[in-house]
């Protein structure tokens, strides 16, 4: 077990270096604290880039095993919640306002709050997981119906293709500044999300037991709610949305760490920024006049994958 | 023991128990009888703090129920549900685990004395050769002792459990039986709702026979197991027969 551990930490090592390395320009480490160009690079655009890979990918490797266990469902992730498209349309909102840099930012964490408040409203006091995901299903809905409604209003072609390729998902171009807004919400989600292990392990044996020992169901509907809404919040208003991370790293990792939910935490975040890193790695690298927004070569890689994984579970269940 | 006074439960607009006043005593099988939507059910979750009575209260060793912390509760009582199928296929140590939760802070890692009573829970339920499997590779009469074995390993005064044997064949429900009756001799207060009227008769110490959420009797087996009484509650004619000893109930 802990040399599985171990290795899932040297794999993140690894596509961390990869990150930091791979792009149409290759640098070596010689040149990473020189004055040269690829010096520059790498503290202007790698760092920036593969710091937030890690950290998106993390949160949302994390929010996806977390919402899993709370829902004892293994399709759940962040977008069934609604809380990406929430974010999402903050964004879009922002983008039509001609706002950017902090104030998508901000503009994406207030939708993501917006989401977080309804889906508990909705969801009610007494309501278990499956109010919660029905409720997150009609926001995932509304908020999505919302933002195709804003881009057939947008004012000109412009904005209507930066709104797209924003929603899209991508890691290019961000700056230090992004790293420093979005990391102090994902650490505070990250925590929220980090402590609802035990509960969730109590979850495996259904609603009724976990409350007979002593689970306290209203608190734990709190912190998966605050702890996805603050997290996968400030990773959309960073990033757009990036789909998948939360579906199959769980799913990746239970094979690889067992089913147990609090076990499955950590491993997720990790197996989630591997997988961020690598693809958005092999993005930059695709020959092309552009790069594949990371958003799409995440589904790329992922249906294809899931595909594969769900065909392998048939195997093992006959 | 525990104590009801004048409890009633609610479920939505429907009154499911209705006035119950009657006390349970450790040491002894309480199996709870009655016809389906009777109330069994929904006495239990009262009883294991998953409904809130309407009125009424629970005394638990004199201490009213709902006033209790949900962990200090957990500890004193050990609630079985009626089927539930693990989400995930942990290993059967890790589901046994699962009782200790209320013994365990958030954060914290368990002791050398809840590792210790997850295996005599394991050994007591005869499923130590089985601590490293995965709950979905068992057999439904193994999953059955497994789950016994995560109350079990709760160390708690009192155990609840809903249709125990349900989905069980007879072999693997006197095994549970005889897991009922040992926790009772042990000297926990041991509740069962049960609809097999024949293993209700050979395990209970005390009867309850529940209608439209009243009791239509209550006391020693012996005394409350009646022709008319089964009549009155489920409306149908049955024998009670005594073959060397062992009481039957034949429908009619």
């Amino acid at each position: 077990m802990s040399m599985r551990r171990s290795a899932l930490f040297v794999l993140l090592a690894l596509s961390f270096l990869l990150s930091l390395m791979a792009g149409k320009v290759w640098i070596a480490p010689a040149d990473w604290f020189s004055a040269s160009p690829g010096g520059w690079i790498m503290a202007e655009l790698r760092l920036p880039r593969a710091l937030l890979g890690l950290l998106v990918g993390g949160v949302l490797g994390l929010s996806g095993a977390v919402l899993q266990g709370y829902l004892r469902n293994p399709l759940a992730d962040p977008t069934v919640v609604g809380v990406s498209s929430s974010a999402a349309l903050g964004g879009v909102i922002a983008i039509l306002l001609g706002i950017s840099g902090l104030g998508l930012f901000g503009f994406a964490m207030v939708g993501a709050a917006a989401s977080v408040l309804l889906l508990l409203a909705l969801s009610g006091r007494e309501g278990g997981p499956l109010a919660f995901i029905l409720a997150g299903m009609v926001l995932a809905t509304l908020s999505g119906a919302l933002t195709a409604l804003l881009i057939s209003l947008a004012p000109n072609p412009f904005a209507t293709s930066e709104i797209i390729a924003w929603l899209m998902g991508a890691l290019t171009d961000r700056t230090m500044d992004d790293v420093f807004h979005a990391t102090p919400f994902m650490a505070l989600g990250a925590l929220c999300l980090l402590s609802t292990g035990r509960a969730l392990d109590a979850l495996t044996l259904g609603e009724d037991a976990a409350r007979s020992l002593g689970i306290n169901m209203t608190r734990l509907q709190l912190q998966v709610a605050l702890g996805t809404g603050l997290a996968v919040g400030a990773s959309v208003a960073v990033t757009g949305v990036v789909g998948f991370v939360g579906l199959i790293v769980p799913h990746i990792m239970r094979r690889w760490v067992g089913e147990r939910p609090s076990r499955l935490l950590i491993p997720s975040a990790i197996g989630g920024a591997i997988l961020t890193l690598a693809a958005d790695s092999a993005v930059r690298l695709i020959p092309g006049v552009g790069e594949v927004r990371l958003g799409i070569a995440m589904s790329a890689i992922g249906a294809p994958f899931f595909l594969l994984l769900l065909a392998k579970l048939r195997k093992g269940a006959a | 023991m525990i104590q009801l006074e004048t409890l009633s439960v609610h479920l939505g607009q429907r009154l499911v128990v209705d006035d119950l006043s009657l006390t349970l005593h450790r040491g002894r099988v309480t199996v709870i009888i009655g016809p389906n939507g009777a109330g069994k059910t929904s006495l239990l979750r009262a009883l294991a703090c998953l409904v809130r009575p309407s009125s009424g209260k629970i005394l638990l060793d004199g201490d009213t129920l709902s006033d209790l912390k949900a962990a200090e509760r957990a500890r004193r009582i050990g609630y079985l549900p009626q089927n539930g199928v693990p989400a995930w296929a942990v290993t059967v140590r890790d589901m046994v685990a699962l009782g200790r939760i209320p013994y365990i802070g958030r954060f914290a890692a368990p002791t050398a004395h809840d590792d210790a009573a997850v295996e005599t829970a394991m050994a007591d339920a005869d499923i130590l050769h089985l601590a490293d499997r995965r709950v979905d590779s068992l057999s439904g009469g193994e999953r059955a002792r497994a789950k016994f074995a995560r109350i079990l390993a709760g160390e708690s005064d009192w155990i609840l459990a809903d249709e125990p044997l349900a989905n069980l064949d007879p072999p693997h429900q006197r095994d549970t039986l005889h897991l009922l009756r040992q926790a009772a001799q042990s000297g926990k207060g041991v509740v069962v709702v049960l609809h097999q009227l024949n293993a209700a008769a050979r395990l209970a110490d005390d009867l309850l026979l529940l209608k439209q959420g009243r009791t239509c009797g209550f006391g020693p087996c012996s005394e409350v197991l009646t022709q008319e009484a089964l009549m009155t509650t489920f409306g149908m004619a049955m024998e009670i027969v005594n073959l060397d000893g062992r009481t039957a109930i034949l429908p009619l």
